[in-house]
């Protein structure tokens, strides 16, 4: 048993690291989304920017921050961030669907001009 | 203890909290308003007198309508609003940034009979049918409405908007016509020309 310690113990250090490498990105997502309920847009865009740093890969994030453009009602922005959320997880279908969302408000507004 | 056990329980313990569950936010948001013109492209709206093309007796329409789209505009706009007699003025500086809004109204009033169910006069000593024809005051308001750049006096948005209201009301006057009429094209202009903010659902991720 004495002889095997130290590798349980290595096995649990590099399991426990692997583990809290994902929660530092979604921590700061999670940490966006509570920012975001409690109408602190600014702080959530903060905590969303950082999960984009740490993860360039999370279409989460980018997901997350094209909500807070359209909130700030900076469409360009948006319809860039819902898109980079969409090419890095093309079959998110709750991307897809804020997407379409966005897009359809987006038309009715602006689409009335002669 | 076994190694391999070991090895099992350490990997349980440490991919736990990487595996658990963390469902999507639906979150319901108050988003701003869409407006045909781009945000913050303007900063100063004028609207001018406009035109009668059957002008009434006793009731300015034109210059009645510049002064409550006028009045909305400002409730509503943060920038500045400016009433002016005739577009010609605000175009002939070719000023950026603002907003010319000009066209024409016509109010036309007749008398039209429609079937009723209730509202018909007695007449004579017997019990009336409950239903029968009314003569009715029809008012019907139609206003030509452009917005243009006072940059270039190029025409950015048109549109018409024609509104009707029967009164039974024979004499019904044309100032009681024309707030209920223009109330309702504001409610259609106002959204376009500065948008307004709507509910939203959106889903918001947390992995």
């Amino acid at each position: 048993m004495r002889r095997f310690f130290p590798s349980a113990l290595a096995v649990l250090a590099l399991a426990g690291l692997a583990a809290c490498a994902r929660p530092l990105a979604t921590g700061a997502l999670s940490a966006g989304v509570t920012a975001a309920r409690a109408d602190d847009w600014d702080a959530a865009v903060r905590h969303w920017a950082e999960a984009v740093r740490r993860n360039p890969g999370s279409a989460a994030a980018h997901n997350n921050l094209a909500v807070a453009c359209e909130k700030r009602g900076d469409w360009d922005a948006a319809r860039r961030e819902y898109e980079e959320a969409l090419r890095l997880d093309p079959g998110n279908l709750v991307i897809k669907e804020n997407f379409v969302a966005f897009k359809a408000r987006l038309e009715a507004g602006r689409g009335r001009t002669p | 203890m076994k190694a391999p056990a070991v090895v099992i329980l350490a990997f349980a313990i440490g991919a736990g909290p990487a595996c658990r569950s963390t469902a999507d936010q639906v979150i319901r948001i108050d988003l701003p308003g869409v407006s045909a013109f781009v945000a913050g492209s303007f900063d100063e709206v004028v609207v001018t007198d406009f035109r009668e093309d059957l002008p009434l007796p006793d009731f300015r329409a034109g210059r009645e309508l510049r002064e409550y789209l006028a009045a909305e505009i400002e409730r509503a706009f943060r920038g500045t609003v400016t009433r002016l007699d005739a577009p010609e003025e605000a175009l002939s500086g070719g000023r950026e940034r603002v907003l010319v809004l000009a066209g024409s109204i016509r109010m036309a009033t007749a008398v039209r009979k429609a079937l009723d169910m209730k509202n018909v006069p007695l007449d004579g000593p017997f019990k009336p049918p409950g239903r029968g024809l009314v003569e009715l005051c029809h008012w019907t308001m139609t206003v030509d409405l452009s917005v243009l750049s006072a940059a270039d006096g190029a025409t950015l948005y048109h549109r018409r908007f024609e509104e009707e209201r029967d009164y039974i009301d024979l004499e019904k006057p044309a100032e009681f016509a024309f707030s209920e009429l223009s109330a309702r094209v504001r409610g259609r202009l106002l959204p376009v020309l500065l948008g307004s903010s709507t509910l939203e659902t959106r889903t918001l991720l947390v992995r």
